[in-house]
C-alpha cells in the first residue's frame, strides 16, 4: 500500500513538473516536451490509476467521482460557450464562418458514413448504438485543439494573423457543428429504448436542451449580475455547472450541449461576462487536468478491433480535414483564399474530443463504447504529438514562419 | 433580492428536474452530480441570506442539508447522500489541512499556557458536570429503566465524553467567513484541534472501562485502548510525511497547486479508508480519525516548517468556500432531525447543560491563565459545535453496547444536531465581541 501511495505521488509530481517546465518554456527534449504539452501524460496518470493497472481509481471510485467527471464535462462546454462571443466573431469576415462549417461538416461526413458501416458490420446492429457511435466518432473528428496552435503563435510572433489567424478562428469555431451534432443525436436516441425511434419526440428533446441551457444562462446571469465577490463568483459558476450537467445527464441529455449554450448566452449578455470569462479561464488547466486523469482511468481497451479501427478513425480524419480544408479554400473567394494544405494545420484535436467521448461513456455501455473511448483517446494523443509539425509545415510553406 | 429570486428558481428547477419526468426517461447515476449542483447552490443562497441576519453563513449551509436532505423534504436521498460520501471526505481533508495551516507555532507559544488550561478545564467540568447530570436526569432516558448502576456509570461516563467533543471544521469554516486572527482565534482553534485529538484516546479509555463494567466476565479491553493509540500516532507521522512533501512541491514545483492537493486529498481519503476498515475487521474500531488527523498535522507542518506556508495557505483559502459549502450541506443532510423528535427533552436539557459547562470551564481557563476580561466572558461560546468525529464515535457505541447503546446513540445524534446549529452563531459572536472579526485582510 505504502509502495502504491509514493508511486501515485511521484507520479503526480512528475506530470506537474513536465507540465511546468513545458509551460514556461524551460527546455526539454523535443519528444518529452510534447508529451507534456498536449496533457498526455495525465491520460498515462489515469491509465496507470485505473483499473487495468494499480487500480485506486476502480469502477466504484470513479462512480463517487462522477460529480467531478461531470464538472469537467460541464466547464469544458461553458468554456466552449464563453468563446462564441458575437462581438470577436464578428469581427472577422463572416467567409471565415463559412470555412469553419464546410471543413468542420465535411470531416465529419468522411468518418459518419465509413464508421457506420464498419460498426454495423463489426458489432452487429444493437438498435441505433452504432449510429450514435458514428455520430460520436463524427463529432470528435470535427473538433480541432487550439493549444498547440496558440503557443506556436506565441513562440513565433505571429499575432494571428494570416494563415495562423485562420487556423486560430476555425480551431475556436469547428467543434461547434460538432458538439451541434453530438446534442441532436442524443436527444434523437433518447426516446429510443422507451417509445422507439421518434424524431418527433427527439426534436422535443432537444427543445428542452436548447431551452434548459438558455434558462439555465439566465439564472447564472441573474446570481452574477449584482457585485459579487470573487469567491461567490467561483460558487455561482461552479454551482450553476455542476446543477445544469446533473440536470442534463439526468435527463440523458448533453451537459456539454447545455453549458456551451449557457456559456454563449453569458458571454453575450450584460453584466458579470468578463469576470466570468476571466474566471473560467483561470479555472480552466485544474478542472481541464483532473478531467484527463479520469479520462485515463475510465478507459478500457476493449476488443481487439480497437486497434485497427483507431488507425481507421486517424487515417479517414486526416483525409477528412485535408480535403475539408481544400474545399473550404476552393469556395472562398480568390483575394482571400487560404492554402490549400489549410487542414494540415487543423490536425491537433485536444480535449472537446475526450469531453464529447466522455460524455458518451457517461450515457452508453457495452462493448461498442469502450471500443469509441479507445480509438478517440488513442487518435487525441497521436493527433496531438503529430499537429504541431504539421502546423508549422503548412506555415512554413505558406512564408509564415522560416524554414 | 436577486439572490432570494435565484434560490426560488434553483428549488423549481430542482423540483422539475426531479418529478417531472417519468422514471423510465431519466438516467438515476446523475443523480449525484444533481443534488451536488443543487446543495451547492441552494445551500450558499441560504447562507447568504441568513447572513444578511448577521447569522453565520455555516448555519445556512447546514439548514439547506438538513431541509433539503434524507430526513425532511428529500430533495436529496440517503442513497444520493452516501454516493457523495467520497466528495465529503475529499471536501474534510482540504479543511483539515486549512486548520493544520491556521496554528501558527510562534502564537500557539504564546498562548500555550491559555490552550493548556483551558483544556484542563474544560474536560474537568464538561466530562464530570455531564456525567453528573445524566445520573441525576435518569429518568429521563427510558432506555435506563431497570438499568443496573454499571449501565448507569457507563451511560454517563460516555455522554460525558461526548460533551467533550467538538468539531475544528466547522471552527475553522467560521474563522474564515469572519477572516477572524489573533490571540483569542489562535487559542480557540488550538483547543479545539487538540480537543478532538484527546476526545478519541479518552474516549477509547472510557469504553474499555465501561464494557468491563456493563460484561460481569468482562476484562479491561487493552487492545482497544492500544490500537486507538497508535491510530493516533500514526496519523501524526503520517501527517508529517504529507506535510513534507506538500512543502517540497510548494517550494520546487508550484504548478497547479490545487490539482496537487486534490490529488494528495484523494490518496489520504483512499488510504484511511482502506485502513480503517482493516483495523474495524482486525479490532471492531471505527473511528475514520486519521484523513482529519494526518491533515491538520501536514497543513501546520507546511505553515510552520517550509518556507510556502503563506502561498500554500492562500492557495487554500482561495478555493475554500466551495468545499466548506458542500461540507457543511452534507453534514446538515446526515443529521437525523427525526432523532430530535424523539428525544427532544433530554437533547435540549443536555445542550443546556453542557453549554453552560463549557463556559463555566472556559471562563476559569481564561481566568487562570490570566486572559482579559472580554476573552474570558467570551472564550465558552466558542466551543459549543460538534459533528464528524462525534458521528462516527456514536456509531462506535451502537455497535459495542448493543442493549443500549441505539437509542443512546439517537439520543447524541440529537443534540450533535442541536449544538451543530448552534456553535456557529454562538462563535461568531464571541469573535466580533472581542474584536478579532475581519482583521485578515480580504484574499
Amino acid at each position: 500500500m505504502l509502495k502504491v501511495t509514493i508511486g501515485v505521488a511521484l507520479l503526480l509530481i512528475i506530470a506537474l513538473i513536465g507540465y511546468r517546465q513545458t509551460f514556461t518554456r524551460l527546455r526539454l527534449p523535443a519528444g518529452a516536451r510534447l508529451i507534456f504539452l498536449t496533457g498526455t501524460e495525465f491520460i498515462l496518470i489515469g491509465v496507470a490509476l485505473g483499473d487495468e493497472l494499480i487500480g485506486l481509481l476502480d469502477e466504484s471510485t470513479i462512480r463517487s467521482l462522477t460529480p467531478l467527471l461531470s464538472l469537467g464535462l460541464g466547464a469544458i462546454g461553458l468554456i466552449f460557450g464563453i468563446q462564441l462571443d458575437l462581438r470577436k466573431i464578428l469581427r472577422f469576415p463572416s467567409r471565415y464562418l463559412l470555412l469553419a462549417a464546410i471543413q468542420a461538416a465535411f470531416t465529419m461526413l468522411v468518418v459518419f458514413v465509413p464508421f457506420l458501416f464498419i460498426l454495423r458490420e463489426s458489432f452487429g446492429d444493437e438498435g441505433l448504438s452504432s449510429l450514435l457511435a458514428a455520430v460520436v466518432l463524427a463529432a470528435t473528428a470535427a473538433c480541432t485543439a487550439q493549444t498547440s496552435l496558440a503557443l506556436i503563435d506565441g513562440e513565433f510572433g505571429l499575432r494571428g494573423t494570416g494563415t495562423m489567424g485562420l487556423l486560430r478562428y476555425i480551431s475556436s469555431l469547428d467543434a461547434a457543428v460538432g458538439l451541434f451534432a453530438l446534442g441532436l443525436a442524443f436527444c434523437l436516441m433518447h426516446t429510443q429504448p422507451v417509445v422507439g425511434f421518434s424524431v418527433g419526440l427527439g426534436l422535443q428533446w432537444f427543445l428542452l436542451s436548447v431551452f434548459l441551457g438558455t434558462a439555465l444562462g439566465f439564472l447564472l446571469q441573474l446570481l452574477t449580475q449584482h457585485r459579487c465577490s470573487d469567491e461567490e463568483l467561483v460558487i455561482f459558476v461552479v454551482g450553476m455547472v455542476l446543477f445544469s450537467s446533473g440536470i442534463a445527464l439526468y435527463l440523458k441529455l448533453s451537459p456539454l450541449f447545455i453549458n456551451a449554450i449557457m456559456g454563449m448566452l453569458v458571454v453575450n449578455l450584460p453584466g458579470s461576462r468578463d469576470r466570468i470569462f476571466g474566471l473560467v479561464v483561470r479555472l480552466e488547466k485544474p478542472f481541464y487536468l483532473v478531467f484527463l486523469i479520469l479520462a485515463g482511468a475510465i478507459w478500457r481497451p476493449g476488443s481487439a478491433w480497437a486497434l485497427p479501427l483507431a488507425a481507421v478513425y486517424l487515417g479517414l480524419r486526416f483525409t477528412g480535414k485535408i480535403a475539408g480544408g481544400a474545399l473550404a479554400a476552393g469556395v472562398a473567394t480568390p483575394d482571400a483564399r487560404p492554402p490549400l494544405g489549410l487542414g494540415l494545420g487543423l490536425i491537433s484535436q485536444g480535449g472537446m474530443a475526450i469531453a464529447m467521448v466522455m460524455n458518451y461513456y457517461q450515457l452508453s455501455s457495452g462493448p461498442i463504447t469502450d471500443v469509441v473511448v479507445t480509438i478517440v483517446l488513442i487518435a487525441v494523443i497521436l493527433n496531438e504529438l503529430a499537429g504541431p509539425s504539421l502546423a508549422m509545415n503548412l506555415l512554413r510553406r505558406a512564408g509564415e514562419i522560416a524554414r | 433580492m436577486s439572490r432570494i429570486i435565484g434560490l426560488v428558481l434553483v428549488i423549481v428547477c430542482m423540483v422539475l428536474a426531479r418529478f417531472a419526468f417519468d422514471d423510465a426517461v431519466v438516467f438515476a447515476d446523475a443523480r449525484s452530480t444533481l443534488s451536488f449542483g443543487f446543495l451547492l447552490l441552494a445551500a450558499y443562497l441560504v447562507g447568504d441570506v441568513l447572513s444578511r441576519f448577521k447569522l453565520p453563513k455555516i448555519t445556512g449551509y447546514i439548514l439547506a442539508g438538513i431541509v433539503f436532505g434524507p430526513y425532511a423534504i428529500e430533495f436529496v436521498s440517503a442513497a444520493t447522500v452516501r454516493e457523495l460520501k467520497l466528495i465529503d471526505d475529499l471536501a474534510l481533508t482540504f479543511i483539515a489541512l486549512a486548520a493544520g495551516g491556521e496554528l501558527r507555532l510562534e502564537e500557539l507559544r504564546q498562548r500555550g499556557r491559555s490552550i493548556g488550561l483551558t483544556l484542563l478545564f474544560l474536560m474537568i467540568f464538561v466530562f464530570l458536570g455531564v456525567a453528573a447530570f445524566v445520573v441525576a436526569a435518569r429518568s429521563l432516558l427510558p432506555f435506563l429503566d431497570g438499568a443496573s448502576a454499571a449501565q448507569l456509570f457507563a451511560v454517563a461516563a460516555l455522554l460525558g465524553t461526548f460533551a467533550l467533543a467538538r468539531s475544528p471544521s466547522s471552527a475553522i469554516a467560521v474563522i474564515s467567513e469572519c477572516k477572524a486572527r489573533g490571540p483569542f482565534t489562535e487559542t480557540v482553534l488550538g483547543v479545539t484541534v487538540i480537543m478532538d485529538l484527546l476526545v478519541i484516546i479518552v474516549f477509547a479509555v472510557v469504553v474499555s472501562i465501561c464494557q468491563a463494567l456493563v460484561d460481569p466476565a468482562g476484562a479491561m479491553d487493552f487492545r482497544f485502548v492500544v490500537v486507538v493509540v497508535a491510530e493516533v500516532a500514526g496519523s501524526i507521522l503520517g501527517g508529517v510525511v504529507l506535510g513534507s512533501i506538500i512543502s517540497f512541491y510548494v517550494r520546487y514545483v508550484r504548478a497547479e497547486l490545487l490539482v496537487f492537493i486534490l490529488g494528495m486529498a484523494f490518496m489520504v481519503t483512499f488510504f484511511s479508508r482502506q485502513f480503517a476498515l482493516l483495523i474495524d475487521e482486525l479490532y471492531s474500531i471505527s473511528l475514520h480519525l486519521e484523513p482529519m488527523l494526518i491533515c491538520v498535522t501536514a497543513g501546520f507542518w507546511v505553515r510552520n516548517f517550509s518556507s510556502g506556508g503563506d502561498q500554500f495557505m492562500e492557495r487554500i483559502d482561495r478555493s475554500s468556500l466551495p468545499i466548506y459549502v458542500i461540507f457543511f450541506a452534507l453534514t446538515g443532510a446526515v443529521l437525523d432531525v427525526g432523532a430530535l423528535r424523539e428525544t427532544w427533552l433530554i437533547a435540549v436539557l443536555l445542550v443546556v447543560v453542557r453549554f453552560s459547562l463549557i463556559w463555566v470551564g472556559a471562563y476559569f481557563g481564561a481566568v487562570s491563565s490570566g486572559d482579559p476580561p472580554r476573552f474570558r466572558q467570551m472564550s465558552g461560546l466558542s466551543y459549543v459545535t460538534q459533528a464528524g468525529v462525534s458521528l462516527g464515535l456514536a456509531g462506535i457505541v451502537m455497535r459495542r453496547f448493543p442493549e443500549w447503546g441505539g437509542p443512546l446513540a439517537t439520543t447524541i445524534v440529537a443534540t450533535i444536531a442541536l449544538n451543530q446549529i448552534i456553535g456557529p452563531i454562538a462563535f461568531k459572536y464571541a469573535l466580533n465581541a472581542v474584536g478579532e472579526a475581519r482583521v485578515r485582510p480580504s484574499r
